[in-house]
């Protein structure tokens, strides 16, 4: 809400604006913008009829907690604005006045190192007609990346750029104040945040002759975004409140003050918010395990999945053991040291040990990103997103995995799709799920992925017409498609399926007519079984999404949770309990229904904890022993071991080519598998290519991986194809894995003081995760042997530079130049690492081929 | 515990369901007239993709001569007549004019997107607009799968131009994807040897794995994972070293026939031809590297200067790859497809470049035992828009099937799903016999 006088002339409602602040000390208690605009122009806040008034389309604040500041205050989503015309004279522009405000920048913002204050404008002025000149206030990142508060004045003259002397924290409600005083001909802005001096510059005279020189009238923007030539600029992402205009320079003891409350209480209020929600869910999952229909006792006792199945065979060895664990748990093989260790370990319970250990371990994050990233069909888009791109929430599923975040609760907040302050390109939040570029349809996309994750329900066919062999309309997935919109939906034309042959026939109906109107009401979800009463899930009424994850989540609900506990088995395991594990449409046989209800019953007594239910599973003994099919590694697990057996960084290029296109997304350099994402190849662009990248992604595609995730699957194609080991062989990822540079670890371990026979043994532990038998141990002794002794050579470490050093820029991509400095890099990359000189050329190379043949040995690919 | 398990029984079964459905069909095709779809004899097909937008009244379709200099809207360059008469192309299609009736033109090719190359190549490529349920695969995708390998050693998919989902085989699974390389000289990623291997050194390397090849299938004896993936150990070896890898080196061919095909875009061609001739199903050369004029073929702005480089240099290997794969008597059965993701309007843009346009543009195609010298459609004056005969991307698609003696109408599964091979296409009956 803004607040906002009408008046009849321009003197009166000054006086009338500063009387109003000073004498009504309670004006902090809702959002405010004191800005004075022309008699009979501004009415209730709305921009004014001036033509020259930019767009002010603006999301105002979600409401994360009743009690946050953020309640009331705006909040920018890096596109949006909100501009006034005000006329310049009224306020004295060329002699004194402060400008002055509060903003609250998040952490999820990425500050790109650049110049200028093109990047985060808070707010800032423009004189557009005449003689043009611009005065900006905003964030801009020093050189090692952290904001700081900057001013800039644009102008024919040229440009002034003074940056503030220090870093603004993140996550915190801020003062910014800008005091000019002077005249025309020279003047002083000086800028202050949280009430101290942190920036001068001096106008006009001999320093320089920008001064501000406005005729007619000005546009004042807050939380802006500047667009300059072609180029556009981000604005300002986070919450910005109370932007006050004073036509006269202020002290520092006259600027706004937060009413009522200091900065600290401010800061409390937040975390009372987080901790509201702390509450909610330890509330819910008591109610769970009181309502849980499963049985009458919830504290009975634990059931041993062994008593399921006949006695297993054989236990697998502690080697296999421990590599697959580590597989299975944290995604990638076990390093040469853990797997000596736990070999050489000979105290009891050593397996319960190092299970404990790895679920502990933040890799238990890693393990599960991939998974639900194609369950979700999490795909992001590096440039223009347009063929069914999803935003990016991959951070968002490692975090919450991290935290071991009950199930319910991530399956809740997936579905609110809340964002965390920043919508835009760099945002990582589950806002980023609600994006379904390509689609007529978004919502109804987005419930058919959600179905299928959390009640292996699929209503694909229902999105055109309904379904001829199950029971689901189209009037089913459009209602819940209207529920996850929050808001009434139309069916847009282009969903319902008009003339075929199946129509004819009569055997497919539509339910639905083209631009009918659906709202989210009445769902029961009578598939999902009974479910009465959800105020006690819902008791913020957060809206419709909040209301279909109450019934989807709901404890009465068992479906859900078999559906999760099913889901775990299957990728533990290899086959879920019931398959497919993304489709219980006709579920005809099912292995095993009292374990799984009996788990699933445990799971929700648990508080939904993944962890708990993993344990239980590994525990077990028939998860500890022989298969009689075991499972290939999967793209990111080859990758990730591959890359840490020989202790080499992907040295990968960023995510993301500066594309300023709505949705595109920029994301950070990967260290893990899990972080990449379909390379921007669709255009035929060599500048946009990614040399490094390529060659890892490569690797991924060729086993399994798909960037483009264009739909939800559960399941990875198990196809085998010459082309896999054939890029493991030859191709640029596996040279680099094999090259014993001076980034290799392997190295390393070459020009320690050991035996050829140890250092055969620890290739083969720290690649196969074993030790050789005696015939290897020979054999591999024998090879290595020539000219070992002499192996060191003295010669010292060479550097090189990163293979990453090309860097893809939208904004340069269509310069001849980029496209032959990329092409430079990808002959870098061809050429790899420079080999090392520490060690001979016939002793190093001897240790590359036995790493290779390693490597490419079935017993790595395949899991034990 | 609810029921609903056991009571979810559906009202059809699936099996019962997709009977119906092809008895359906078959009852259908027996009421109509059955030589509604032309078929073809090609066996293969060599897909020319100039990503970017090809402008096709600086091109193809000549219109009058405008003025990038004075923003005087029409054609960049002056036209020249073909071997057709009364037909006429771009001055710097000299080559290709010659040849033109061994090919078709197609001026009236349409879609409603325009604004970003990725979602209209993905339209080109697919035939399909993106959907919200199911990912279409590509042309060469569909035709791999239709008509399968030719030769069992070689695979039947190449692709020179960069992976991307616009190539894919979409909901056909992996099966039916390719294999790709980016610099003619490397190769395909991993055919080749590194560099720095020597055959010897590469010798003792399969050695050394070939002994703990013997202790994986000993340790896993009764696994069926470790066997499949063992066994792609051998025919990865027969890859390297048998005759598909030695398709790709150049070296063997005489300097003249290098030299006629000329670019690095041209090398490429020559190698389609080579593949072609070796038995592969479907090649798609992308023209994107070594952009002459920075831009490519998207020539907004300043990247309109050079543009007549690419045209060239197109016109260089595409009159090329046609002779010679007329005088080895390969190009009735093998399809040249040149084509683009939209056009570019008549007007420049006031930096001297062009817009994109999608509601009129431009693809040629050669051999594939198509009625050749013919043009089909008309655009407008300046070439704006369709003026009679359009052609929309899904008759394009049946048109390029059916050539490969593919039916249009045929219907693929997506599990349980019925796919028309193209949404509703139809081929150009003028261009078959």
């Amino acid at each position: 809400m803004i607040l906002s006088r009408k008046t009849s002339n321009g003197a009166c409602t000054l006086v009338t604006l500063l009387l109003f602040v000073l004498l009504s000390p309670s004006a902090r208690a809702t959002d405010t913008l004191h800005l004075r605009c022309e008699a009979g122009d501004a009415v209730n806040g709305q921009p004014t009829r001036d033509s020259t008034v930019r767009s002010s389309t603006v999301s105002v604040g979600k409401l994360v907690s009743p009690d946050l500041p953020n309640q009331g205050s705006w909040q920018f989503d890096g596109l949006s604005s909100i501009a006034y015309a005000v006329p310049s004279n009224a306020v004295g522009f060329a002699e004194n006045f402060t400008w002055e405000g509060f903003f609250l920048s998040p952490s999820s913002n990425k500050f790109l190192p650049e110049t200028g204050i093109a990047d985060r404008l808070l707010t800032q002025f423009a004189f557009d007609k005449g003689d043009w000149t611009r005065l900006a206030i905003g964030l801009v990142a020093d050189g090692e990346g952290s904001p700081k508060l900057c001013v800039e004045i644009e102008g024919f003259e040229g440009r002034t750029f003074g940056m503030g002397d220090r870093a603004v924290p993140v996550d915190r409600w801020h003062h910014f104040g800008l005091v000019h005083e002077g005249t025309a001909a020279a003047a002083t802005i000086r800028w202050y945040l949280d009430y101290e001096l942190t920036g001068e510059i001096f106008l006009g005279g001999q320093a320089n002759q920008n001064t501000l020189r406005p005729p007619g009238k000005a546009r004042f923007t807050i939380g802006a975004r500047l667009k300059s030539g072609a180029q556009v600029n981000r604005g300002f992402e986070g919450f910005i409140d109370e932007v006050r205009l004073t036509p006269r320079s202020l002290k520092i003891n006259e600027f706004l003050r937060c009413e009522g409350a200091s900065f600290e209480q401010v800061i409390d209020t937040a975390r009372l918010g987080v901790q509201r929600r702390e509450e909610f869910w330890k509330k819910r999952h008591q109610w769970a395990r009181e309502h849980s229909t499963r049985w009458a006792d919830p504290g009975s006792v634990r059931s041993s999945i062994d008593t399921f199945f006949t006695p297993p065979s054989e236990p697998i060895d502690d080697a296999a053991f421990l590599r697959r664990l580590s597989l299975t748990v944290r995604g990638r093989i076990p390093t040469r040291d853990e797997v000596e260790s736990f070999l050489d370990d000979d105290r009891v319970g050593k397996r319960t040990r190092a299970i404990d250990r790895f679920l502990a371990s933040p890799e238990w994050a890693d393990g599960w990103v991939g998974y639900w990233q194609d369950v979700l069909a999490e795909n992001p888009s590096v440039v223009f997103p347009t063929l069914n791109n999803s935003g990016a929430f991959r951070q968002w599923i490692y975090e919450s995995f991290r935290d071991n975040q009950p199930f319910d609760r991530f399956a809740t907040e997936l579905l609110l799709m809340e964002s965390d302050g920043s919508e835009s390109n760099a945002g990582d939040s589950p806002a980023s799920f609600s994006l379904a570029t390509g689609n007529d349809a978004p919502m109804a996309m987005r419930s058919h992925v959600a179905m299928k994750a959390f009640a292996a329900i699929d209503l694909k066919c229902a999105r055109c017409h309904d379904s001829p062999v199950d029971q689901f309309l189209q009037a089913d997935l459009f209602l819940l498609a209207a529920y996850l919109n929050g808001e009434p939906l139309k069916v847009p034309a282009s969903s319902v399926a008009a003339v075929g042959k199946a129509k004819e026939t009569g055997l497919i109906t539509t339910t639905l007519v083209a631009e009918q109107t659906i709202h989210p009401e009445g769902l029961t979800a009578r598939w999902l079984g009974e479910t009465k009463d959800t105020e006690p899930l819902n008791p913020f009424q957060l809206g419709p999404r909040a209301e279909l994850a109450a019934l989807l989540t709901s404890p009465r609900n068992s479906r859900f949770s078999d559906v999760i506990v099913n889901r775990v088995w299957e990728r533990y395991f290899g086959s879920g309990l019931v398959e497919p594990v993304d489709q219980w449409n006709d579920r005809l046989d099912e292995a095993q229904p009292v374990l799984l209800r009996t788990l699933s019953a445990e799971f929700v007594a648990s508080g939904y904890d993944m962890k708990a239910l993993a344990r239980a599973i590994l525990m077990s003994k028939v998860w500890q022993s022989q298969r009689k099919r075991r499972q290939r590694m999967t793209a990111e697990q080859l990758v990730d071991s591959l890359f840490m057996a020989v202790g080499k960084d992907f040295q990968a290029e960023t995510l993301g080519v500066h594309a300023t296109d709505p949705g595109a997304v920029h994301l950070p350099r990967p260290h893990r598998a899990w972080q990449f994402a379909a390379l921007p190849n669709e255009r035929d662009r060599p500048a946009l290519g990614m040399p490094v990248n390529q060659t890892i992604v490569d690797v991924m595609a060729t086993f399994g991986w798909n960037g483009n995730r264009q739909q939800p699957r559960s399941e990875r194609e198990q196809t085998t194809s010459a082309l896999q080991p054939l890029i493991l062989f030859n191709g640029l990822m596996s040279q680099r894995i094999t090259r014993l540079s001076d980034q290799s670890a392997i190295t390393e371990l070459c020009l320690q003081d050991i035996l050829v026979s140890t250092l055969v043994e620890q290739l083969f532990l720290g690649v196969l995760g074993r030790r050789p038998d005696d015939e290897e141990r020979q054999h591999f002794t024998e090879y290595l042997s020539p000219g070992y002794e002499h192996r060191r050579t003295g010669e010292p470490v060479r550097r090189f530079k990163p293979l990453s050093e090309f860097q893809p820029d939208w904004r340069k991509h269509l310069e001849a130049e980029q496209t032959q400095l990329m092409l430079e890099a990808r002959k870098r990359v061809a050429s790899g690492e420079p080999p090392t000189a520490r060690i001979t050329k016939d002793s190093r190379e001897r240790v590359e081929d036995v790493l290779w043949a390693l490597i490419n040995s079935p017993e790595f690919v395949v899991m034990p | 515990m609810s029921e609903y398990y056991k009571n979810n029984s559906p009202a059809v079964s699936r099996r019962e369901f997709n009977e119906f459905v092809v008895a359906g069909a078959i009852s259908a095709a027996t009421t109509t007239q059955l030589d509604a779809a032309p078929q073809g004899r090609a066996e293969a097909c060599v897909l020319l993709w100039l990503g970017g937008g090809m402008c096709h009244v600086d091109t193809f379709d000549p219109k009058t001569v405008g003025d990038p200099k004075a923003n005087k809207t029409g054609s960049a360059y002056p036209s020249i007549p073909t071997v057709i008469p009364g037909v006429q192309v771009c001055e710097h299609l000299a080559r290709t004019a010659k040849l033109l009736d061994r090919g078709v033109l197609l001026r009236t090719l349409n879609h409603p997107l325009k604004v970003d190359h990725a979602d209209s190549a993905n339209l080109v490529k697919t035939g399909r607009l993106t959907s919200g349920t199911i990912v279409y695969p590509s042309l060469g995708s569909l035709v791999v799968h239709q008509l399968g390998r030719r030769a069992d050693d070689i695979p039947p998919y190449i692709v020179m131009g960069s992976p991307n989902v616009t190539r894919g085989p979409g909901f056909l699974g992996s099966r039916y994807g390719y294999l790709y390389l980016t610099d003619v000289d490397a190769g395909p990623t991993g055919l080749k040897r590194p560099s720095d291997v020597s055959q010897q050194r590469q010798g003792r390397r399969q050695d050394l794995l070939d002994l703990l090849r013997v202790k994986a299938r000993a340790n896993a004896a009764e696994d069926p994972t470790t066997r499949d993936y063992d066994a792609t150990l051998d025919d990865a070896r027969a890859l390297m070293n048998g005759s598909f890898a030695k398709i790709f080196d150049l070296t063997g061919e005489p300097d003249a026939a290098r030299n006629r095909y000329g670019s690095p875009f041209g090398q490429r061609c020559l190698l389609a031809r080579r593949l072609v001739e070796s038995g592969v199903r479907f090649v798609e050369v992308a023209y994107d590297l070594n952009f002459k004029n920075g831009t490519g073929w998207d020539t907004h702005r300043h990247g309109q200067k050079n543009q007549h480089l690419l045209i060239e240099d197109l016109d260089q290997a595409l009159s090329a790859l046609v002779e010679d794969l007329e005088q080895r008597k390969l190009l009735d059965t093998t399809l040249i497809v040149v084509a683009t993701e939209f056009g570019r309007p008549p007007d420049f843009d006031g930096q001297g470049g062009r817009g994109h346009q999608s509601a009129a543009f431009s693809a040629a195609m050669f051999g594939g035992g198509l009625r050749a010298g013919k043009i089909i459609g008309a655009t407008d004056e300046l070439g704006r828009r369709v003026a009679e005969h359009p052609v929309t991307i899904p008759d394009f698609h049946a048109t390029i099937l059916a050539t490969l003696g593919i039916d249009p109408a045929t219907e693929l599964y997506d599990g349980d799903r019925p796919i028309p091979i193209t949404d509703h296409g139809t081929a150009i009956h003028e261009l078959f016999a």
